[in-house]
């Protein structure tokens, strides 16, 4: 099911969940320790480094974005990131918030259960794109129910 | 890679040297110097320091032995390695650490 190469021993789901745990307090305190949140833009498995015990560590702040002003949800900035993981309405009005991490943290999430990559093009055509796998197969579930 | 400051502590770190092509990766270099000196958690990486000298733009972080999460999700750890390769990639010598200003944190 997932993306491992053969003979590689997925992470234990103690592991993975540490690590989920670690990157959503990374992102909390960025979104929440000052009174101007720090939007971080680039979420995404690749930006989330490892120490010796999988502690889990966000990296690379080059599209760090700080704002909106207190009172507002949301601002308007040039549309950057990398494809899948940014959220579909900031990717579609440039309208940015703290939300647009929090769904790039769900796509990580899926990831790190599944162990599969956001975009993957070796697989059948309907399981190439993660999210869209995942909202199909929560429809057939809910469709046997 | 360990590096010495002062005589007391030897830390491994994992070194970034960005392109020097273009004004996109200037723009990133000091957001990323400005935003992790406003921060500070567990969580978020530690720049310990930077060099932005004529055009060398080079970033020094601590090190973190197991790579990142996407490695471990598609397997792309090598075997007993313990190190992420794009760092490694960018791991420089010591001629280049020279010239480095390193932050005393």
């Amino acid at each position: 099911m997932s993306d491992l190469a053969e003979g590689k021993e997925p992470l234990e789901w103690k592991t993975r969940m540490k690590i989920a745990e670690g990157a959503a307090k990374g992102l909390e305190y960025l979104h929440s320790s000052r009174d101007t949140p720090i939007i971080y833009r680039d979420f995404k498995s690749s930006n989330i480094l490892l120490d010796e015990n999988f502690n889990a560590k966000l990296s690379d702040f080059g599209l760090a974005k700080i704002g909106p002003k207190e009172g507002q949800e949301q601002m308007t900035s040039r549309v950057m990131g990398t494809f899948g993981y940014c959220a579909p309405e900031y990717a579609a009005t440039g309208k940015l918030s703290t939300k647009s991490d929090i769904y790039s943290f769900g796509v990580v999430f899926l990831e790190i259960i599944s162990g599969r990559r956001v975009f993957d093009t070796s697989r059948a055509t309907e399981e190439q794109n993660l999210i869209d796998w995942v909202c199909s197969a929560t429809k057939l579930v809910h469709a046997s129910e | 890679m360990k590096i010495s400051c002062k005589e007391f502590c030897v830390q491994t770190v994992a070194v970034k040297v960005l392109n020097r092509d273009g004004a996109q990766g200037t723009r990133e270099f000091f957001a990323e110097i400005l935003m992790l000196s406003m921060v500070q958690h567990p969580n978020l990486v530690k720049l310990i320091g930077y060099c932005a000298d004529d055009s060398y733009r080079i970033l020094v972080y601590e090190f973190m032995a197991n790579g990142s999460l996407e490695t471990h999700l598609l397997g792309m750890m090598t075997e007993n390695s313990g190190v992420d390769l794009t760092l490694q990639k960018h791991i420089v010598d010591y001629a280049t650490l020279t010239r480095f200003y390193l932050c005393q944190t």
